[in-house]
């Protein structure tokens, strides 16, 4: 019981502690106030601070959540349905698309709705790249469907590398580099909108499938000696991390490492069903990139790219679980 | 409940097995012998779905589990959660496994003699232990039809004993039809009703009286067969003579 | 004896004769014929290039985003043939890596091209025989180099002298000025500010300016351009916002009615203003700086800046272009439109 209350205090906390900290004074007192007010005017507050935490670091923190929890989870899925622990949400070619969309959104407009529709649909269309090569006769085999994943991710990277050619360096290019980089400094609330309940409804999907994931992890044919149509299940899983990816892509550029590192730290703390490790990972990857996030945004009057921070620490990171695992 | 008409059977570009026919009514047992390389295995898949045949057909009735000679699973579930997968058929997308399920599966854990290692970790099980978990699983997915391919092989023999004997039992309480394949002729003899005895390049089928004399054991192995009788001619056995004796035995 | 005379005076007249300059990476080129061809690949160089000689004449080829900057513009309509000249032996983004081929089927006596971008985009033209200058764009003497290095290669040294001294002369009637300045105003110029905010760190020449004019730069704290987020703006909380002039389509309105900067006192007071775009942007640094440094004095403290800057625009275009510019040019060089509700922009200007 009292350990449960300790998960929940901390599950409190970390987020309270990131929305009141930053370049700007705020207080806990502040948040308080803030969330008041949203029912009933009560308080008075100092503009700036309101509109900062309101406004900034609120959307911020739940895009970063959100984010988070979508790719812990789209990096165990594929761990399991792949049955190879360093698997990460690269190797299906989504993110390559859908920085290749998000590129060429900035490259040809002003608008950034048009820039986030672009990611989402080149993530995609990456994927069907991938499905369209690997699947031979009815069938993808795992060892297929990473190959044919290398294929497409160099193929939207290659593009990537075009745009970033023909951008003016004055200032479509900087802005494409640095969202390449990954950033949540432009989230806002109809960015939430549009895509958080996507990425919620395909997390949600994604748990569910779990126990199918399990299934899958025995190999495709004990899999299909169970019943398990293994092609319609490996797709509909594959399918779900797509949206997710594509999603988080667009709204947050390239972010990555954290699909590969988080399901491993949730295997110490969760039981080794995929229902149960989905549900840990995300959980653990909402926390992970928030505290992430603050780094990019806090450490410095600079805002470091969120891709750098999260390759800095998880690589690292990972070389160290790695090693205790062959240890053991 | 599984016929198998005009079935030929292939692995690469060589052609295994020619023109197989056979019927198997529900609820008996049939034993595959041969010499390793045979095709056992391969017939075994293909009669599991795993695999197309070249030409002929496998008509079954109900559903098929299959468990191949090696158990080179990797998995971090326990057991219990193991034999929780073989619910997969009767659950659909959106559904976990409920109280009725795991029921069912502590059931044949508990068949199976291995309730009191339901909570430890699958891999920390040795090769007959898993072996028999995955049984359990396959029992759990309530199949018609169970295919295993050398279950002898991974199992001491008390364990075959005990294997055996369960899945007589559930032969004849619950008419489950299992195929299983071994390279020991004695094996199939004790517990099945029908053979088929796969030759390179030739193959016999029957019920085990029939054809399983050492007639043509000698011809499929190629090697010398003699009968031996115990219990006053009630058990008969088939012992591999060599040619050549022993240097001890000189 | 004879021809021992002859052959030391036609030495001693070709090596009087002969055109040398030294680039900014202190290489010496020798030039064997007046120059007539010269193609640019640094995009900011032909109009500096224009300036000093005052007509476009010997420009063979320039970069695409040259032509960009130019259509529509002042520049453009005073020498449109710019505007139809070759652009394709150079990629047309970030790389400037030249297409040495193209290059040297324009048969240019001179190529300019960036010194500080590495060697495998400078290499390959002196490895093919071409007279190639180097040079970088950092800071004001960088910009006195390029002077120095354009009006050699053209025979325009008394044009330099005059830019030159114009700069000179300038920097120190506005160095007097700031002197008597009391309160310190804090000024921000946003280097990009449509996808993410890029601010100009200690360093750049937005940096000296702001500071010659008697301001204060926030963002100094760190070096060079970066990225910040929306709430270190608000905390720095600069009295004047300057919005670059490279955003397509960017005006001060991005910043007043922004929901989190709207609330800031430059967007309260309305201070903040848009980059003007001359011969070529104000906001690095080119032939047009002392204009960019009077503009910016005048808005920033007006009690102690006070020059006649449209005379002036009129006077050193007369000087540079060797042409008369009119109001309606200056009125577009000057972002009147764009600029017209921010504070004090159309008194101070008109």
């Amino acid at each position: 019981m009292l350990k449960k209350l300790g998960w929940v205090l901390i599950a409190v906390t970390i987020p309270v502690l990131y929305i009141t900290s930053g370049q700007l004074n705020s207080s806990v007192a502040d948040l308080g106030k803030i969330l008041v007010n949203l029912f009933h005017p009560t308080f008075e507050l100092d503009a700036i601070v309101e509109r900062v935490i309101l406004l900034i670091r609120i959307p911020r923190a739940l895009t970063a959540m959100i984010c988070g929890a979508g790719l812990a989870a789209c990096g165990c899925a594929l761990q399991g349905v792949f049955a190879n622990p360093l698997i990460g949400p690269q190797i299906i070619g989504v993110y390559s698309g859908a920085a290749f969309g998000g590129a060429l959104g900035i490259l040809i407009s002003e608008n950034s709705f048009l820039t986030l529709s672009f990611a989402f649909l080149f993530g995609l269309v990456a994927m069907i790249l991938v499905f369209v090569v690997a699947r031979v006769q009815g069938y993808t085999s795992r060892l297929t469907l990473v190959l044919a994943g290398i294929v497409s991710s160099s193929f939207f990277l290659a593009l990537v590398s075009m745009v970033k050619f023909i951008a003016d360096p004055d200032d479509k290019l900087p802005a494409i580099t640095y969202w390449l980089m990954g950033s949540f400094a432009t989230a806002s609330y109809t960015k939430i909108q549009l895509v958080g309940p996507l990425i919620l409804i395909a997390l949600f999907a994604l748990i569910i499938l779990g126990y199918r994931i399990d299934v899958l992890n025995l190999g495709d044919d004990h899999a299909k000696s169970l019943g398990l149509k293994v092609e319609r299940n490996r797709w509909s899983v594959l399918g779900l991390v797509t949206v997710i990816c594509a999603g988080v892509v667009s709204v947050a550029g390239v972010v990555g490492w954290v699909g590969l590192v988080v399901p491993h730290i949730a295997r110490h703390f969760s039981k080794p069903n995929h229902f149960s490790l989905l549900i840990t990972s995300g959980c653990i990857g909402a926390y992970y990139m928030l505290v992430i996030d603050y780094l990019c945004r806090g450490l410095s009057s600079m805002e470091i790219p969120l891709g750098v921070i999260t390759a800095l620490i998880g690589a690292p990171f990972f070389a160290y679980l790695l090693r205790r695992r062959l240890g053991s | 409940m599984l016929t198998v008409s005009n079935l030929t059977v292939q692995r690469g570009k060589k052609r295994l097995i020619q023109n197989l026919d056979f019927e198997l009514p529900q609820g008996s047992c049939l034993g595959v012998v041969g010499p390793n390389g045979v095709g056992k295995s391969s017939l075994l898949r293909v009669l599991a779905g795993l695999d197309d045949s070249v030409s002929g057909s496998v008509v079954m009735s109900g559903t098929v589990a299959y468990l191949p000679q090696d158990v080179n699973l990797k998995s971090d579930l326990n057991v219990l959660e193991m034999v929780l997968l073989g619910r997969a058929r009767y659950l659909k997308w959106y559904q976990q496994p409920n109280s009725l399920d795991r029921k069912e599966a502590e059931k044949w854990l508990q068949v199976m003699s291995l309730e009191h290692l339901a909570q430890s970790s699958f891999m920390t099980l040795s090769g007959g232990q898993k072996q028999l978990v995955l049984i359990a699983q396959a029992l759990t997915s309530e199949c018609n039809l169970l295919i295993l391919d050398e279950p002898s092989s991974a199992l001491d023999l008390q364990n075959q004993e005990k294997l055996f004997a369960i899945l007589n039992e559930l032969q004849e309480v619950k008419s489950l039809t299992v195929i299983f394949s071994t390279h020991d002729p004695n094996h199939a003899f004790h517990f099945c009703n029908h053979l088929v005895m796969l030759g390179f390049s030739k193959h016999y089928c029957g019920s085990c009286q029939q054809i399983m004399t050492s007639q043509l054991l000698n011809e499929i192995y190629n090697v010398n067969f003699e009968e031996f009788f115990w219990n006053e001619g009630n058990l008969k056995y088939f012992v591999h003579v060599p040619t050549s004796l022993p240097k001890t035995q000189r | 004896m004879r021809i021992l005379l002859i052959t030391i005076f036609v030495l001693w007249f070709s090596s009087a004769n002969a055109l040398e300059v030294v680039d900014q990476k202190d290489r010496t080129i020798q030039f064997d014929n007046p120059v007539n061809r010269v193609v640019s690949i640094p995009i900011p160089a032909p109009s500096m290039f224009m300036s000093i000689e005052g007509s476009a004449d010997k420009l063979v080829g320039v970069h695409q985003l040259t032509k960009t900057a130019m259509k529509g513009r002042f520049l453009g309509r005073l020498f449109p043939e710019v505007l139809q000249l070759p652009s394709d032996f150079v990629g047309g983004g970030f790389n400037f890596m030249p297409n040495v081929e193209r290059v040297l089927s324009l048969k240019p006596d001179l190529v300019f091209q960036w010194g500080n971008y590495g060697d495998e985009i400078f290499d390959p033209l002196t490895n093919a025989g071409l007279n190639v200058a180097a040079i970088k764009i950092r800071n004001e003497q960088d910009t006195r180099e390029w002077i120095r290095i354009m009006s050699t290669v053209l025979g325009k040294e008394d044009k330099a002298l005059k830019m030159v001294n114009w700069r000179e002369q300038t920097m120190q009637i506005i160095k007097t000025n700031s002197a008597k300045v009391q309160k310190k105003k804090s000024v921000l110029y946003f280097r990009l500010f449509k996808n993410n905010l890029q601010v100009a760190g200690k360093g750049t020449y937005n940096d000296f300016y702001i500071n010659l004019v008697g301001g204060e730069n926030p963002a100094a704290r760190n070096k060079g351009f970066y990225n910040v987020t929306p709430e270190q703006v608000v905390v720095w909380n600069p009295d004047i916002v300057l919005m670059n002039g490279f955003e397509p389509k960017l005006s001060p309105k991005n910043y007043i009615e922004h929901p989190v900067f709207s609330v800031t006192d430059a967007a309260v007071n309305k201070t903040v203003y848009s980059m003007p775009l001359g011969g070529y942007r104000w906001d690095p640094p080119n032939q047009e700086s002392p204009l960019t440094w009077m503009w910016l004095g005048m808005l920033i403290y007006p009690e102690s800046h006070k020059y006649p800057l449209r005379d002036e625009i009129k006077r050193s275009y007369k000087m540079l272009y060797e042409t008369d510019a009119s109001d309606q040019d200056l009125n577009e060089i000057l972002k009147m439109k764009i600029n017209a509700s921010s504070k004090g922009y159309a008194k101070s200007f008109k």
